[in-house]
């Protein structure tokens, strides 16, 4: 026992200054050895696991990034077909400065094409206007074919 | 071992040679720790388990350790916070002598003679399982480890004076757990 312990363990009138100060605890046999071994083992495991999440963020980051890559490209696509399409407006616009130009089978494809309701146009208050208009040019053949 | 702290940090910051710096320190404090270990925890299995715990956690942090306190009174409070979450975790804990018993204990003669060092290793290890954690700190490493205090302020944040008292208290219970055993 070092001089300086002993020393004040004799000031303080104690019975340890007697005993000597071995360490009481003991490991068995070959526990240090096979103690180091578990933790580098663990070590490495916990490298690997480590190096895993480090691979699977990695992918998961480039697949994020992709699928925002991909959205946008979609956003844009989608907006600039709608700035070329037309406008119901627009459709029904031309065919009111066309209508002479166009007949039946032309105004259904037409109609087919923008998801007109075809009845739209032909019972559209510019067609009835037209009718009152031309009411007395128009024959009775003709009123057959539109109606 | 004969190696010095500087030279252990030195092989564990370089790449090539740090799991042979690490077993150098793994080998070199060793027994130190699983001493302070198991006289928190009490069985060599739970000791086993926070000391390899300890390890771990040491070498995941050594490379950025800055040397303000030395290197064994840093990982002595990683060992000892790895202890006290043990115990908490499996809510274990330890009957205490208390500053009673103490003070009941008759003033007796004892009876040297009937220990020899094996039986005084057995009670003492009986007599520190009866401490608080804190005293049992403060004893171990003063009894044991023969700390300085200065040291040890620094490795349990404690002042010299606090630890100064804390194994005062120590070895009087202590003393009274052994004088009760064998007194006459």
């Amino acid at each position: 026992m070092k001089t300086e312990i002993k020393e004040e363990l004799i000031e303080m009138d104690s019975i340890l200054s007697k005993f000597d100060n071995e360490k009481v605890f003991l490991a068995p046999d070959d526990y240090y050895d096979r103690m180091q071994n578990a933790v580098l083992k663990k070590i490495e495991n916990d490298g690997k696991s480590q190096q895993r999440i480090i691979r699977l963020s990695w992918i998961m980051g480039i697949a994020a990034s992709l699928a925002l890559i991909l959205g946008i490209v979609f956003m844009m696509g989608r907006t600039s077909t709608k700035q070329n399409a037309l406008s119901i407006e627009e459709v029904y616009e031309y065919l009111d400065e066309n209508v002479d130009m166009l007949d039946d089978e032309a105004i259904t494809n037409i109609a087919k094409d923008y998801n007109m309701n075809f009845d739209d146009f032909y019972y559209s208050d510019d067609l009835n206007e037209y009718l009152e208009e031309n009411i007395d040019d128009i024959s009775e053949e003709d009123l057959e074919q539109i109606f | 071992m004969d190696i010095t702290d500087e030279r252990i940090l030195e092989l564990i910051k370089n790449e090539k040679t740090l799991n042979e710096g690490f077993k150098l320190l793994m080998t070199k404090y060793q027994e130190r720790l699983y001493h302070h270990i198991r006289s928190i925890l009490k069985n060599h299995e739970d000791t086993d388990d926070v000391l390899q715990n300890t390890f771990i956690k040491v070498f995941k942090y050594v490379r950025k350790f800055e040397g303000r306190s030395n290197l064994y009174t840093w990982m002595f409070r990683i060992a000892t916070n790895e202890s006290m979450t043990f115990l908490n975790k499996n809510k274990r804990s330890s009957e205490f002598i208390s500053d009673i018993q103490i003070e009941n204990t008759k003033k007796t003669q004892f009876n040297q003679s009937e220990l020899d060092g094996e039986k005084i290793k057995k009670v003492l290890q009986g007599a520190l399982q009866k401490l608080p954690v804190k005293q049992k700190e403060v004893f171990s490493l003063r009894y044991f480890e023969e700390m300085s205090y200065k040291d040890m302020s620094d490795a349990l944040g404690t002042s010299v004076g606090a630890l100064k008292a804390s194994y005062h208290h120590a070895v009087k219970k202590i003393e009274a757990y052994v004088t009760q055993l064998y007194a006459y």
